[in-house]
């Protein structure tokens, strides 16, 4: 199969529909700003076009870098975006219908079981082996993306408490990264043996799909913290406690 | 595996300066214990003083220095973060509250007080003022053709690694405010370690994404590539960044966050 070639996963696809269309049906009474809903297609794109275009050819036939690039895209940003997407009223409902049981300290260790299971060699291989079980790994991380977001844009955490769970996020999930920026062998027996594309060797592959992912990562994050931050700031603004004459 | 590079020295700059700065601590901790504040003046602040002393000497004695300088940019790196970070940041956490003041005898606070030198040091403490030399000091040192050239000229070298400490020290008295001058609020303090975060990791990314070697100097060793070795010395400066901002950041967020939640709750 090219490397242009188109690959599905047309369970995501069905998924995307469905979201956008319950997305336009609760917009219905609770109109949304262009840019809520321009967010919320957004995420709905990047995960239905990472999983259905030459991108998943890649990810799952020739490349662990495009594979990483895909799991970054679906687990981090996608639903980043899918979240603010929401107006405050979609997420009082999702609050009231079992949303407000995902404490942040569930929340933080559930996505670093699912970042970390999903990337573990075992599950990896069977995964791009089987082929329909890519949906599961797929799905693991889009879920767990959802959940590790959900305390941050929920608006149930104080900032200092936003800031420390992503200080802790963004720590915890950077092993991974780090790991195959340095590995000298092929970790996933599966892309040792692929056809392989640009003139990356498995190894040097590997080495660029944890630069990759730990870049990502770093302005996801940094991005998310500045904004927390500058939140936090505003808050001492309000309260006062900015106004020492020292304190300028 | 016994190393060629790999020697202890004891530049007599170095030294001295080391012993000033003990000097300076031992008399100011002692006459607080003299007036009969031991709890300001523990032996515990002592110890943590002599650790930063001694985090940033090795930095500059031990074979981190020898091998950084002429075997491996990890260990400059190193060095640059031992000296410029966890040693000035543990020994200004030591000092921090009436001991800060008690540093300088009254016979010498008294007239720099008066001097213009109080006026430049507050100038130097503006937080956009401090913070932007640190940033400078950062990426102009980093620049392959500057960082080569103080390798090759110990005069530069030096001036380099005085560049770091001073940098570190204002920043650094920034975050902590061993004196209370509160310059900065707590998130101010916050966004001032986010904002150094930042910079350290927009470097890191250079070295830890770069295809190739920067840095003509060093062409790898010790069984380690050049390439390799860069990528390390980012990850040291991730990692030491991750633990001193981080345990401050955290420091300083801990009574808020267990205030906000005694709000909710």
């Amino acid at each position: 199969m090219s490397a242009t070639s188109f690959s599905f996963e047309y369970a995501y696809l069905v998924l995307a529909a469905a979201a956008a269309a319950a997305y336009a049906w609760a917009a219905r009474s609770d109109r949304p700003s262009r840019g809520r809903a321009a967010l919320f297609a957004l995420g709905i794109v990047l995960i239905a076009a990472s999983l259905n275009s030459p991108l998943e050819t890649i990810a799952a036939k020739r490349l662990l870098l495009i594979h990483l690039l895909q799991n970054a895209l679906i687990a981090d940003i996608a639903p980043l975006f899918l979240l603010l997407g929401l107006t405050p009223s979609m997420r009082a409902w999702l609050s009231e219908h079992g949303a407000s049981r995902l404490r942040a300290r569930y929340a933080l260790p559930a996505w670093l079981l699912a970042w970390y299971g999903t990337h573990i060699a075992g599950f990896y291989t069977w995964a791009l082996d089987t082929g329909w079980a890519l949906n599961i790994e797929h799905a693991i991380l889009i879920a767990g993306g959802l959940v590790f977001w959900w305390p941050i844009v929920s608006g149930r955490l104080s900032s200092p408490a936003a800031l420390a769970y992503l200080g802790a996020g963004f720590v915890g999930s950077s092993f991974l990264g780090l790991a195959l920026t340095f590995a000298s062998r092929p970790l996933y027996p599966f892309y040792a043996t692929t056809p392989r594309l640009w003139g990356l060797s498995p190894v040097r592959d590997q080495n660029l799909g944890g630069i990759l992912m730990n870049a990502e990562q770093t302005l996801v994050f940094l991005i998310v913290i500045g904004w927390f931050v500058w939140r936090l700031l505003e808050e001492e603004h309000v309260s006062g406690a900015d106004r020492s004459p020292a304190a300028r | 595996m016994v190393v060629a590079h790999a020697a202890w020295s004891a530049p007599p700059a170095v030294v001295a300066t080391a012993a000033l700065a003990a000097a300076l601590f031992a008399q100011g901790w002692l006459r607080l214990r003299r007036r009969g504040r031991p709890d300001l003046a523990s032996w515990g602040r002592a110890a943590l003083f002599a650790l930063g002393l001694a985090v940033a000497l090795a930095g500059l004695v031990s074979p981190i220095d020898s091998l950084g300088e002429d075997d491996l940019l990890s260990m400059h790196m190193l060095q640059h973060v031992l000296i410029g970070d966890l040693g000035v940041a543990l020994a200004l956490v030591a000092v921090r509250g009436p001991l800060f003041v008690f540093l300088l005898p009254a016979a010498i606070l008294g007239p720099i007080a008066r001097s213009p030198v109080r006026r430049v040091l507050s100038t130097l403490l503006r937080p956009r003022v401090a913070f932007g030399l640190w940033a400078l000091n950062l990426g102009v040192w980093h620049v392959p053709a500057l960082y080569d050239a103080a390798l090759r000229h110990d005069a530069l070298h030096d001036f380099e690694h005085a560049c770091w400490v001073i940098a570190g020290l204002l920043t650094w008295t920034l975050l902590v405010d061993p004196g209370a001058h509160g310059r900065l609020t707590v998130g101010g303090r916050v966004a001032l370690a986010a904002a150094m975060f930042a910079c350290g990791q927009l470097l890191t990314d250079v070295l830890v994404f770069s295809f190739h070697g920067l840095y003509p100097a060093y062409a790898g060793s010790h069984g380690i590539s050049a390439h390799t070795d860069q990528q390390l010395a980012g990850v040291v400066m991730m990692a030491e960044q991750l633990l001193t901002l981080g345990t401050l950041v955290a420091v300083l967020l801990l009574p808020r966050i267990r205030q906000s939640r005694f709000v909710t709750a």
